[in-house]
């Protein structure tokens, strides 16, 4: 049981809350008006992924989730969670949907990608910087309105995922993606 | 033309100042360095040391210019009030904190927390009438009031008042759940507070009046219901913005206070300020006077009026 305090809280760390498992999605210290300080934070479960805020005292013990980090790969959806295969130990894990979140829309079979363990049982996934995927649909011409700098279409990626792209990218190339904004980074080629 | 967050919080700061003078406050231009500093369990100082001939002597940035005014209360028994920069070592910026914000603070001779209440609707009102192309804040005659133990006995479905005991607030605390290992009386009931019932106040604004004496020791204890204090918080759009109360003259009842917290920080091997005997003699030479005071915050308060939602946006040089 590894017990940590409130100092040492950072976002995305796992923690158990209510005996649940949680992730902080973010956090803040308030000092209430003569009172001694707290932090509030956001906490999503891994179970139904609600997140929910909470405040503790400051400096409050906490119990921290050792999480371990995996290189597996994508292979295919199942029931409520998606199914990932470790690239070292060839187990496979099913991590459930609300742990993947709207990252669903990039996820590329066979592609490998961070996925976290507790236990051996999927607490989330380590979102990457950036995701190469190819433009699978892309309308020729130009952007509808102003095209004063900027100017941009909408396409279609491998995935499904629909992308606002500067208007030279075409059907075929290979774009990358931050998956946190869903927004067009570069020419992947 | 739409005014720049600066320019909003200069008009506004003129309209505070013309209030006082038109109500012959006194404005007394309070010190942010200090010697010592009213040791209240729950405020962090910044300090700093003096290079005084020769000597390294420790200094303090105050944390509201409570002291300074009723030190100047003691000497001069006049209505007057402070616009001050106030220090709190806080864990961080956000959008509600900053280790240095400006502090309006006034106090009144021969008032109480409820004139204090309706002084405070005042200055909102005059502010507003003053700036009506900023306000956002509804206006209305007055802001209505609720008691804190109100608030518990809707949202917590007990009243705090059977908690007074220590025992019987931590095996509350335990049974709702929370973490009472080294909790203090405070800690759960502010714990509490923040968890089950500031979510609910909404957006609106409220004074919340009859906090717990307990956890208010420079407010006058009530005289029929001595566990609650002469104290009342005012939130709007879910942020504390002001605390005022009837104050406090007792002496030797905040001397023991600011000893036991003197006494605690150095046993935790923190600094311990030493004790600012000018303020305890001071409220004593006030023990025969009834006033009041509030401590709004002012940044706070433009956020509430004008919709701004970040204090950085107006302290955009830190």
């Amino acid at each position: 049981m590894a017990m940590i305090s409130t100092a040492d809280f950072k976002k995305g760390m796992f923690i158990v809350f209510k005996n649940e498992p949680h992730q902080i999605v973010e956090f803040q210290h308030v000092n209430p008006g003569k009172g001694s300080a707290f932090v509030r934070t956001r906490l999503k479960s891994l179970k139904i992924g609600k997140v929910q805020e909470f405040t503790y005292k400051s400096g409050e013990n906490v119990e921290e989730l050792p999480v371990e980090t995996h290189e597996m790969q994508y292979l295919y959806p199942e029931g409520e969670g998606f199914v990932f295969m470790d690239n070292q130990n060839f187990e496979q894990v099913t991590v459930a949907s609300v742990l993947i979140g709207d990252f669903v829309k990039y996820l590329k079979p066979n592609e490998t990608y961070q996925i976290l363990l507790h236990e051996e049982e999927a607490v989330g996934i380590r979102l990457p910087k950036k995701v190469r995927l190819l433009v699978t649909e892309a309308p020729d011409g130009g952007a509808r309105g102003n095209t004063v700098g900027g100017a941009t279409k909408t396409v279609v990626v491998e995935t499904g995922a629909v992308v606002s792209v500067p208007l030279f990218i075409k059907q075929g190339e290979l774009i990358a993606i931050d998956p946190e904004t869903n927004s067009y980074l570069e020419r992947s080629n | 033309m739409i005014d720049t967050p600066l320019t909003i919080k200069a008009n506004i700061m003129k309209s505070i100042r013309s209030f006082f003078y038109e109500h012959n406050f006194q404005e007394v231009m309070t010190p942010s360095l200090v010697q010592s500093v009213p040791l209240e369990p729950t405020l962090s100082y910044f300090s700093t040391f003096w290079n005084s001939c020769g000597q390294k002597k420790p200094l303090y940035l105050t944390a509201s210019p409570e002291s300074t005014l009723k030190k100047f209360l003691a000497s001069e028994k006049k209505n007057c009030f402070s616009i001050a920069p106030s220090f709190r070592n806080v864990e961080e910026a956000n959008v509600t904190h900053m280790p240095e914000f400006l502090l309006l603070e006034w106090y009144e001779v021969n008032k109480t927390y409820r004139d204090e209440i309706e002084r405070t609707d005042e200055l909102i009102q005059y502010i507003q009438q003053k700036n009506p192309h900023y306000i956002r804040m509804p206006q209305s005659k007055s802001i209505s009031m609720i008691p804190m133990s109100t608030l518990w006995k809707r949202h917590v479905g007990i009243t705090f008042e059977s908690l007074m005991k220590e025992k019987d607030m931590i095996t509350f605390a335990q049974k709702k759940g929370y973490e009472t290992r080294n909790a203090t009386w405070e800690q759960l009931f502010n714990q509490i507070f923040l968890n089950e019932i500031e979510p609910h106040i909404g957006m609106d604004p409220y004074y919340i009046t009859e906090f717990p004496a307990k956890i208010s020791p420079l407010c006058k204890p009530n005289e029929k219901n001595p566990h609650l204090a002469d104290r009342f918080e005012l939130y709007s759009l879910g942020m504390e913005i002001a605390n005022g109360n009837t104050e406090n003259t007792n002496k030797e009842q905040i001397k023991t206070v600011f000893e036991k917290e003197q006494t605690n920080r150095k046993r935790k091997g923190e600094k311990a300020p030493n004790i600012d005997n000018d303020f305890l003699h001071a409220l004593d030479s006030l023990r025969t006077t009834n006033f009041a005071g509030v401590g709004l915050g002012i940044d706070r308060l433009i956020m509430a009026l004008t919709g701004i939602t970040d204090i950085r946006t107006l302290n955009p040089f830190f």
